[in-house]
């Protein structure tokens, strides 16, 4: 992927450009917000990282701007902030997803790939499959091996979600989005015990494990 | 337009116009009786003055047959629908009254049912040698006064009274309007849209436009300092999180350069700690934001049951895995005014609350009937004197330090709740604590 980090603070900057450079992805860096809209202006990127607090020109006008210029990619925005409007200000401002700082770099990297590959994602799939397990979307039917696994509306909820992005790291606060709509953080792990249920009905009774846990990210299915 | 005529009624205008109105009248009728009195009061006395008069004329021989001489006589010259004269005398009755008049003295006479006669008289009698001489003339000069009096009243006390009434009218919906705009401003800063200010008011300054300035005044202050609280914050987060970012950034380089599994715990220990300052920054952030009310911009109709449900599903597992028996209980079904997100956390905050506080094998109940939500478990509950002081940030009970968490989630709760305007309170659960919340309950359109 071809990534524009805009971010002000050398270090952070630094690390995150070196660490998605390490996953093979092209990276633009940018030190403040005047650059960073011209560099993005001018430039194809597939993914933006912006930072909120920017010197000269801050991230939310930033991405105003582009949008306004019906320039639509993807933007992630990284923010000190992380109180109630915050994260709100910054969707309606145009950006596509937000992280508060500081961050586990799993979770950048795991975002940064579901951004941007949005748009290829095909909703319209009838069956899902990953190995020897298939899901009937239609019939609602989880089977492995041909033995059919009696799931929980949320339990199938959570394995569709795993399938649909095959191949690709799902964090715990991307699941909880996307399977309990919800856009804070508990503290307790309720998302472990979700995946530890499922496994035990998904994995538990077969020989290969399906549902791989990434340290210091989150989960995924191998496509 | 019903309601429009009560509040009109009740509106400070019309009160002091319909005071007005009725003193105004008091005043009039008051003056009004008393000038009447007066009148008829002198009228009275020169009719008086001219019977006695009368009386002394006829009367003034002593002789009974002189005077009934003198009466006939008159009788004869005078009009019976203007004066009426009798004498009952020791020979008979004289004069053009064919009918006793009962009574003595200076009084009113109606004679009943004559057509020759006036309806009313006033009368004197006096007892003259051997008889009763009784002289009378019509009262018409005091149906007149009457009629003049009615006619003063019609004309003058009527037509004032509409028209203070139609400009107390006037004025009531003059100022029901102006009144009007600044409740809506009101309930504009009310509900966290701090930019609303009055709409010019039309006409000279006066009690209501000032008190319209003080209110723009107060909004204007209010969100200079949700403003400067805003950049605080911000400030305060940038210049915080940037050395934490960097701090949690180098321990992220410092595992990586380990082999893979020597990673020393206080590796772990330190960004669990980071974490913990992070989790503390944002409830503070959260809650001054919450306090600052612009989350009531975003409020519409929430189905609680939902969020009930919802989360009851997601914290099952770990409940079971803490070894909790979770149960959820749903009565009644009703809809809040309110934001998802903020009354999802409140849930998420109590239930964590009750999971992690509570030993092994307690019993958590989740329950929601109506508008009121509650959670209730059967661990050793929170002492009495300690439930107030539960709620201040940052307090923590002296057997919960070794437990996660910073000290802020009932603050937090406590602080979404006042933004839905409900209300939180703690109770003895016997054994246990019970957390209520009461939230106002979205009318049924």
């Amino acid at each position: 992927m071809r990534i524009l980090v805009i971010e002000d603070d050398r270090t952070t900057g630094d690390y995150i450009a070196n660490g998605l450079r390490e996953e093979g992805h092209v990276v633009d860096l940018s030190r403040n917000g005047r650059e960073g809209l011209l560099t993005a202006q001018t430039s194809d990127f597939d993914v933006l990282v912006v930072d909120r607090m920017l010197p000269d020109l801050d991230g939310l006008s930033l991405v105003r701007t582009l949008r306004a210029a019906k320039n639509l990619t993807p933007a992630l925005f990284l923010t000190a902030l992380g109180g109630v409007d915050d994260r709100i200000e910054g969707l309606n401002a145009g950006g596509d997803d937000y992280l508060v700082k500081p961050f586990a770099f799993g979770e950048l990297t795991a975002r940064l790939t579901a951004l941007a590959r949005r748009p290829q994602m095909r909703q319209d799939d009838a069956i899902l499959t990953a190995g020897d397990l298939h899901m009937d979307l239609i019939r609602r039917k989880v089977t492995r091996a041909g033995a059919e696994i009696d799931l929980l509306p949320r339990e199938f909820s959570l394995l569709e979600c795993l399938l649909r992005r095959k191949g690709r790291v799902q964090t715990r606060t991307m699941l909880l989005e996307a399977v309990w709509e919800l856009s804070f953080d508990p503290q307790t792990n309720v998302v472990e015990s979700h995946i530890s249920r499922l496994r035990s009905k998904v994995d538990k009774p077969f020989e290969t494990e399906l549902i791989k846990t990434v340290r210091g990210a989150g989960y995924r299915i191998e496509a | 337009m019903r309601s429009d005529w009560q509040d009109m009624l009740r509106s400070t205008p019309m009160r002091l116009t319909l005071r007005l109105v009725a003193l105004f009248v008091l005043i009039s009728l008051l003056t009004f009786i008393a000038t009447w009195w007066l009148a008829n009061k002198t009228l009275l006395d020169a009719a008086e003055y001219t019977l006695d008069l009368e009386l002394a004329e006829l009367s003034a021989s002593g002789d009974p047959a002189t005077i009934a001489a003198a009466v006939a006589r008159l009788a004869l010259q005078a009009d019976p629908e203007t004066m009426i004269l009798r004498y009952d005398g020791p020979d008979g009755v004289t004069g053009n009254l064919d009918q006793q008049v009962p009574g003595s003295g200076v009084r009113e006479f109606d004679p009943r049912d004559r057509d020759d006669l006036s309806d009313r008289y006033i009368v004197n009698s006096r007892e003259v040698s051997g008889g009763v001489l009784t002289v009378g003339q019509a009262a018409d000069s005091f149906e007149e006064l009457r009629e003049v009096f009615g006619k003063v009243l019609g004309f003058t006390l009527l037509p004032t009274v509409v028209l203070v009434f139609a400009a107390g009218m006037l004025s009531a919906r003059r100022s029901a309007r102006r009144l009007g705009a600044i409740e809506e401003t009101l309930d504009r800063l009310r509900s966290g849209d701090l930019s609303a200010r009055l709409p010019a008011m039309p006409g000279p300054a006066d009690d209501l436009s000032r008190v319209g300035a003080g209110i723009d005044k107060l909004a204007e202050a209010q969100e200079a300092s949700t403003e400067a609280l805003r950049q605080v914050s911000a400030d305060i987060a940038h210049d915080l999180k940037t050395p934490i970012q960097r701090l949690s950034v180098q321990l992220a380089q410092t595992r990586e350069a380990l082999p893979e599994g020597t990673a020393p715990d206080a590796l772990d220990r330190a960004e669990a700690e980071i974490e913990g300052i992070v989790s503390t920054f944002q409830s503070l952030l959260s809650i001054a934001q919450i306090e600052g009310g612009s989350p009531r911009l975003r409020f519409a109709p929430v189905d609680l049951a939902g969020i009930v449900r919802t989360m009851a599903e997601l914290y099952e597992p770990s409940a079971e895995e803490s070894d909790h028996r979770l149960r959820v209980d749903i009565g009644r079904e009703a809809n809040v005014m309110g934001d998802r997100a903020l009354l999802g956390q409140i849930v998420t905050n109590l239930l964590e609350n009750a999971l992690r506080h509570t030993p092994r094998g307690c019993e958590v109940v989740l329950s929601l009937d109506g508008t009121r939500l509650s959670v209730a478990d059967d661990g050793p509950g929170i002492p009495a004197a300690e439930r107030g002081k539960v709620m201040r940030r940052l307090y923590r009970l002296d057997r919960s330090r070794s437990t996660p968490g910073s000290g802020l989630g009932l603050s937090l709760v406590e602080a979404i709740v006042k933004l839905h305007g409900g209300e939180l309170s703690l109770h003895d659960n016997a054994p246990g604590l019970r957390v209520v919340i009461d939230l106002p309950e979205l009318p049924e359109t």
